[in-house]
């Protein structure tokens, strides 16, 4: 008996210390600005350190929304974002002006293979066992090298902290959606290995009004990812990691399209002593696309892009405060195509070497300067990015300015592409396509106290030789082509908050404002004004929890450019896309910390374009869908259980 | 992990499939079965057509009674024996008439007393059905060829924007008076051949088509 009464103390104990990690983490969890990222710099800072504005999207914030891919959560949380539909239903990004082949997608630091009409495959880029996203807007080529003119997004993993856990997860809606998802972890003296597997099913979605698209074709979706840390020495970790990627999209009756991706690597850091850590990584990316035709059985793959890469990063900081970053990547990049005369292949080799000092100067200034140096072999393009950015700190405010060069190589689909479009037309690649670069000037104002996080940036991107896919006289056909210079500035600011009695909130706004030299045509469908708007309540008692959350996002709108004519694309005329917003209320329970069930109504006032075009939100108008989510190793009967064993072992 | 070091251009090739080599002989009537009277219905031929219609610039010519194919350009003359021609999708009769049924299967269909009546729609000139120039699609500049067209055989729908096209396809069966006065029926099976490549016409049909109309 008072073994049993020791076990229920025990439990509300231990139920007590959980709901108070979890109220101050939940208090913490909008302004914490003491978690480290490693984005903006490569190495690992704290986020109120980082001299380079960096957004970070929690585990928190992707539970609270449960979101499943990072189309979702991007759109939700960040003003100045709109994923749209390309031309066969494959998702398109907006960012500012920026489309998908300006921002980087890094998943732990690596880049991303495959891409279809510009945009990497959004769905594969899945959140189960996702740590954070790091965002960090602007040109950072200095780092990261070609594509990442718009900014980078780099997708983290978590690690497995505990010795055992095993969540499950389930969701369903009312347009026959459904998301099934399991993630296991261990850690047993120095091995911690991380396993998760998410299978999503979306029927197709018949749109209720005329618009470009008369429905949204059904998708099968499975992720598989594992990851194994093994620590031979305190000062050593050796992590390898493997994923697999398959999705089936229900595109016409007769034949499906699939998509696969296989990735892999292999990772050694060491610290070499204090302020000294050394890294070497390998990686493997290989993303294919098949046709499955129905009547004869026959998965046909005629797309596959190959990704070998292997980068050496060096990190030493001396006296403690000052840090020297030194690098170098080497890729080889294989693309074989439909979109290449006869199905064929090409490859080419790319090299680099980067450098960059942080000095951290008295009076709170830090001051970032960087270079890096890119080698494509196929063009034979050599190319130097550079950067320079400051911070200064002032009790709760920190000031930032920063300059950074962008640019982005011509991709062998833009280089080789010789395309007859279902006989419709020839698409030509260009191998005189010269690479797309940019300057980016932007600086900021954060402030910082307590509950409050106040953010102002202002940017100005100028974009010279776009690479854009424009009709050709001359060849009778559309042909890659280096098009007029772009100009496009813009502020973003926010504001987000949260209070003790559990109340929070986060508004934010955005201004975009694209242009080109006087006599250009502007074809752009990017929306001036964006803003978003979340209110939230987030309560933990001892063995209950909720967060109660109204999200808006606000779209203006805009008159977007399309050419009217095929003598010289030199005329456009304006297509309106009307401004609308889109509202969404989240109800997240959580019992014991251990189970978690979440009821969404998405599109809460039932918005249905007028107009489906290509930028419009595919929606039926209001759904529904409940999510129940499952810490096993959290379950209050398994300490029970667990007690009662080691009770009757004695 | 090795095996990625060991294949540069990629692995696993071996879980997807090779194309299927495409043959000329396999274009044409194909499976033929003739079937003799019975007390319902007079003697028929039942088998499978194959037409590869990719071309936007022609107009394949199939006629029925000499189970003979043959192809002209959209500007050029035909010199043979047609009952019918189809452009990518799109289905012209000389001089015939079509109906659409309800029924997308021949082994219900021929087991009915009869076909109902009537219905039958001729030809209608058309100008903006038949796409023979699409270099300029995306800019909502196609060229169509002015023709007589059926209205009534609509197997696939391909609809643009978006691009590339979305497609809709059914399987219904459509009886056909043809000029000779005999009939013809026929179902779309598929409109992609075993590669995937689409307008590479299946049809099942069956000449002349034995149930009488009341």
């Amino acid at each position: 008996m008072k073994h049993l009464l020791a076990l229920i103390i025990s439990l509300f104990v231990f139920e007590e210390s959980h709901a108070q990690n979890a109220d101050t983490l939940d208090v913490a969890r909008n302004i914490d600005m003491d978690q480290v990222v490693v984005t903006a710099t490569r190495t690992p800072r704290l986020l109120k350190a980082v001299p380079i504005v960096t957004r970070v999207i929690g585990n928190a914030d992707i539970k609270r929304m449960d979101a499943t891919n990072v189309g979702n959560l991007l759109e939700s949380e960040m003003p100045g974002v709109e994923f749209t539909y390309a031309m066969n239903q494959q998702q398109q990004l907006n960012i500012q002006g920026f489309g998908g082949s300006s921002v980087l997608f890094l998943i732990d630091g690596e880049r991303v293979a495959g891409e279809t009409h510009d945009n990497v495959d959004y769905q594969r880029l899945n959140m189960g066992n996702v740590a954070r996203i790091e965002i960090v807007k602007g040109a950072a080529s200095s780092l990261y090298g070609s594509q990442a003119i718009g900014g980078v997004i780099n997708i983290i993993s978590q690690d497995a902290f505990k010795p055992w856990s095993v969540n499950v997860n389930a969701r369903v809606g009312t347009i026959g959606s459904q998301r099934y998802g399991a993630s296991v972890g261990t850690r047993s003296g120095r091995i911690r290995n991380t396993f998760n597997v998410l299978r999503e099913k979306n029927n197709s979605i018949v749109l209720p009004r005329d618009g470009v698209f008369e429905e949204i074709y059904a998708n099968n979706t499975w992720n598989f990812k594992d990851r194994l840390k093994y620590n031979p020495t305190e000062n050593l970790t050796f992590t390898a990691r493997a994923s697999y990627f398959f999705r089936e999209m229900e595109s016409s009756k007769v034949i499906f399209n699939r998509y696969r991706d296989f990735s892999g690597g292999l990772k050694g850091e060491m610290k070499i002593a204090e302020g000294r850590n050394f890294e070497l990584s390998y990686s493997y990316d290989q993303y294919d696309k098949s046709d499955y035709t129905l009547a004869s059985r026959l998965d046909i793959r005629d797309y596959s892009n190959v990704q070998h890469s292997v980068r050496g990063l060096y990190n030493h900081t001396f006296v403690g405060k000052h840090t020297l970053t030194v690098g170098g990547d080497y890729m080889r990049d294989y693309l074989l195509t439909y979109q290449f005369a006869n199905g064929g292949s090409f490859y080419q080799h790319t090299a680099d070497v980067f450098a960059q000092f942080e000095w951290t100067l008295p009076k709170d200034w830090q001051i970032v300067g960087g270079t890096r140096f890119d080698y494509y072999s196929d063009t034979k393009l050599k190319h130097v990015s550079s950067k320079i950015s400051f911070m200064k700190k002032m009790n709760s405010i920190s000031l930032r300015g920063y300059y950074a060069g962008g640019f982005k190589a011509p991709s062998l689909k833009e280089l080789y592409t010789s395309w007859n479009m279902q006989n419709m037309f020839m698409i030509y690649g260009n191998p005189q396509l010269k690479p797309e670069v940019s300057s980016n000037f932007s600086a900021s104002a954060e402030y910082q106290h307590s509950n409050v996080n106040m953010l102002l940036n202002l940017f100005h991107n100028t974009v010279t030789n776009r690479i854009s896919l424009i009709w050709s006289q001359l060849h009778n056909g559309m042909l890659y082509d280096n098009v007029n210079k772009v100009y496009i500035s813009g502020l973003d600011a926010s504001l987000s908050t949260r209070w003790a009695n559990g109340l929070g909130g986060k508004v934010a706004y955005t201004y975009t404002r694209e242009s080109v030299p006087n006599g250009e045509p502007l074809v752009t469908s990017t929306r001036p004004h964006m803003a978003s708007l979340r209110i939230d309540y987030d309560r933990q008692w001892q063995l209950y929890g909720i967060n109660a959350s109204l999200t808006g996002k606000f779209f203006s709108a805009t008159d977007a450019g399309e050419y009217t004519a095929n003598t010289g694309f030199k005329e456009v005329e304006a297509i309106h896309y009307s401004a609308y917003t889109m509202w969404k209320l989240i109800v997240n329970q959580r019992i014991c910390n251990a189970i978690s069930v979440t009821a969404t109504i998405d599109n809460l006032f039932n918005y249905i374009p007028e107009y489906f075009h290509t930028s419009s939100p595919a929606t039926i108008g209001r759904t529904y869908s409940i999510g129940i989510s499952m810490d096993i190793e959290e379950l209050p009967f398994l300490d029970f259980f667990f007690v009662m064993r080691a009770l009757s072992k004695k | 992990m090795a095996l990625a070091f060991s294949s540069c251009d990629g692995m696993f090739e071996g879980i997807y499939d090779e194309p299927v080599p495409e043959k000329q002989s396999e274009f044409g009537f194909k499976d033929i079965t003739n079937v003799s009277a019975t007390e319902n219905t007079s003697a028929y031929s039942r088998g499978w057509l194959y037409v590869k219609t990719v071309d936007y610039t022609g107009w394949t010519y199939i006629d029925f009674e000499s189970q003979m194919v043959g192809y002209a350009g959209v500007y050029d003359d035909y010199d043979g024996k047609w009952d019918i021609a189809i452009h990518r999708y799109e289905v012209k009769t000389n001089n015939g008439k079509t109906k659409r049924t309800a029924f997308s299967d021949f082994d219900n269909l021929l087991s009915q007393d009869h076909l109902e009546a009537g219905g039958y729609e001729a030809d209608e000139w058309n100008e903006d059905r038949v796409a023979i120039d699409l270099s300029g699609i995306l800019d909502y500049n196609v060229v169509f060829l002015p023709t007589y067209v059926s209205q009534v055989i609509d197997w696939v729908q391909v609809i643009y924007p978006p691009y590339p096209p979305t497609y809709k396809s059914h399987d219904k069966i459509f009886v056909i008076k043809l000029e000779n006065g005999k009939r013809v029926a026929m179902r779309l099976e598929n409109y992609v051949n075993n590669n995937g490549v689409k307008a590479c016409l299946t049809i099942e049909y069956v000449y002349p088509f034995p149930l009488e109309e009341k």
